[in-house]
């Protein structure tokens, strides 16, 4: 089982899912680029200037560890990166588990994705007033101690911790994304796990994504908020587990 | 009143309890927040989408946040800048997880930090646009250093073109009048016995003004352009100047050049002659030379010149202008400007005791 992180956090943020699965699964964690304890000097403006980039990394990751069968959980942003990945090696993936996808979150003509333009516009001037953007890069110039990083260190959190450029910059990737037209493509088995209500992938985004997205199932989460995984783990866990075993509950099918 | 507002919420955002300074602040009353607002509300849209992104996330992860900064949506559609802290605690009497929040007024921090970032942008702002002056001078610079080497070229190969035309102007007319002028002197010198003793005498001397002239003119134009470059090569041309130079004496000229050195396109050949004979008068003229050597050879990839004289040398504050490319005479500048033109290089070396020129010629740059 391969799992993706979203946009705003680590790997760290399955640490409450994957000692389910560990016993029967080979489990892969990995930090995008910019995240994490990723290595900062594989960031490329170009390549990761497309959601695809970050699909090529993920192929990378499974090519270089040679996993075959793949189950790839993604969260957010990274459902589509590996919609993506299945698409364009359909060979290396066995299922999808998709948590809050959203193929746009820019609403547009007769679509419903939840944000305007100006609202993402926003949000990049927004991250560069808070806390997790200025703690690592201003914090030193605030503490005078630019040769003491460990005091920086300290003010930072142990985790989620993103390089602030890069995570606008994939900020900026994400939400202004387009990939409906990719739906389709997709050949690979795959569960939407849909909470309700979610600001960020709303349930009609969910339905959306679930009427496009061939050989797929809809299941509606009793949790709300866009990270299931961390505020309800129980249930997410559950839901995986019908889904991988093959038995899903007629209730929550759609 | 308390210095800072208070909130508590449930997993869902849902409102439990505020205190005063919050409702206060907000401009809400108690009623119309607990159990009927949830905390994402009070968020503007950025604000919700790093909340769920960034502020749960790491909540449920650590059990509490520091010090994060949102815009909170007051009653009246003012907008308080906030700085939060977060604890994520099981409530008994809740009976489930709730968040307690300490709200911090942030609107003077907010103002310094707007501050410090605008003025950060407009550093960075300055510091690009005076890279981007300083990459357009050097652009300018290099535009008007190519453009200076392009019309010395253009002036060294008008040089040689129009020596080029005088001398084979002085051959072709003034030559065929010299001749003409020979051959009526000898039709005249056959019946001088009817002439003047007195006209006699300066017949004889017109015979040999005429043979003067003629053998000026001759070294003239050769000087000018040797007639031997073009038709036998650069190898006859040089020995033929070198024993010209050798029997006027002065200077004394040792050339070393293969006999199977070969022939080169037309224009290489002028300019490796050129510098041969730049580099010689300086010896003579400036470094006081009474012996100098000149070395011609070649590999598959390179033509080696090297020209050594035994004179005073060249001062060393001269040689520095020299190497730096300014201030060089123009005999110096030419022969680096006709290197520069073929991609080769060229390196002075001089003392009291003479100069060493190298010169080396990539064969690759040769057209063929």
């Amino acid at each position: 089982m391969l799992f993706a992180h979203g946009y705003g956090c680590d790997q760290n943020m399955w640490r409450m899912v994957t000692p389910a699965f560990q016993e029967n699964y080979r489990i892969v964690l990995f930090d995008h680029v910019g995240f994490g304890n990723s290595d900062l000097s594989s960031f490329d403006l170009i390549k990761h200037g497309t959601l695809q980039g970050y699909a090529q990394d993920v192929l990378d990751i499974c090519r270089e560890l040679e996993l075959a069968k793949v189950i790839f959980v993604g969260h957010s942003v990274s459902s589509m990166i590996g919609v993506l990945a299945a698409i364009e090696a359909p060979d290396l993936f066995d299922k999808l588990i998709l948590i809050g996808p959203s193929p746009r979150y820019i609403n547009d003509e007769d679509y419903v994705g939840g944000f305007t333009k100006a609202d993402i516009d926003g949000l990049l001037d927004f991250l560069d007033s808070n806390y997790l953007g200025w703690s690592q890069t201003m914090a030193p110039v605030i503490m005078q101690n630019p040769d003491r990083p460990e005091l920086a260190e300290e003010l930072a959190n142990s985790f989620c911790r993103t390089d602030p450029e890069i995570a606008k910059h994939f900020a900026k990737v994400t939400f202004l994304s387009d990939n409906r037209d990719d739906l389709p493509k997709l050949k690979t088995p795959s569960i939407i796990l849909q909470c309700d209500p979610d600001s960020i992938a709303p349930v009609c985004v969910g339905e959306y994504t679930h009427k496009h997205l061939t050989n797929s199932l809809l299941v509606m989460l009793n949790a709300s908020g866009h990270c299931p995984h961390l505020s309800a783990p129980a249930e997410t866990i559950s839901a995986m587990r019908r889904f991988l075993e093959g038995s899903p509950s007629s209730r929550e099918e759609r | 009143m308390a210095p800072c507002g208070y909130m508590s919420f449930a997993l869902d955002g849902k409102i439990v309890s505020v205190n005063q300074t919050f409702l206060d602040w907000s401009g809400y009353l108690e009623d119309e927040v607990i159990s009927k607002l949830h905390f994402q509300e009070f968020l503007t849209v950025p604000g919700s989408i790093f909340c769920e992104t960034h502020f749960l996330p790491l909540l449920q992860l650590q059990g509490t946040v520091k010090a994060v900064a949102f815009e909170f949506l007051c009653k009246d559609g003012k907008i308080l800048p906030v700085l939060l802290n977060a604890t994520q605690r099981t409530s008994v009497t809740f009976g489930a997880p709730l968040i307690h929040t300490a709200i911090f007024d942030a609107t003077d921090r907010r103002t310094y930090e707007k501050e410090l970032l605008r003025a950060r942008k407009e550093l960075e702002e300055e510091a690009a646009h005076r890279n981007a002056d300083l990459v357009r001078e050097v652009a300018e610079r290099q535009r008007a250093e190519e453009s200076l080497r392009k019309l010395t070229a253009k002036l060294l190969q008008t040089r040689d073109d129009e020596q080029r035309r005088l001398a084979r102007a002085l051959h072709d007319s003034v030559g065929q009048l010299l001749a003409g002028l020979a051959m009526n002197q000898s039709v005249i010198e056959v019946e001088k016995a009817r002439l003047s003793e007195r006209a006699q005498a300066a017949l004889a001397e017109n015979i040999e003004i005429t043979q003067q002239i003629s053998t000026e003119i001759r070294t003239i134009s050769q000087l000018l352009h040797p007639p031997l470059l073009d038709e036998v090569g650069l190898n006859s041309a040089l020995r033929w100047y070198v024993e010209g130079i050798n029997r006027r004496g002065g200077i004394t000229i040792n050339l070393e050049m293969s006999e199977d050195f070969g022939r080169l396109p037309a224009e290489i050949e002028t300019t490796i002659f050129r510098i041969i004979q730049e580099s010689l008068t300086n010896s003579h003229r400036h470094g006081k030379s009474e012996n100098a050597k000149v070395n011609l050879s070649r590999t598959s990839d390179f033509i080696f010149i090297t020209m050594a004289d035994e004179g005073i040398g060249i001062p060393e504050s001269k040689l520095e202008q020299i190497k730096s490319g300014s201030g060089a005479g123009v005999g110096l500048r030419g022969m680096r400007e006709r290197v520069y033109q073929l991609n080769g290089t060229l390196d002075i070396a001089s003392r009291e005791k003479g100069t060493v020129i190298h010169i080396r010629l990539p064969v690759s740059a040769i057209p063929t």
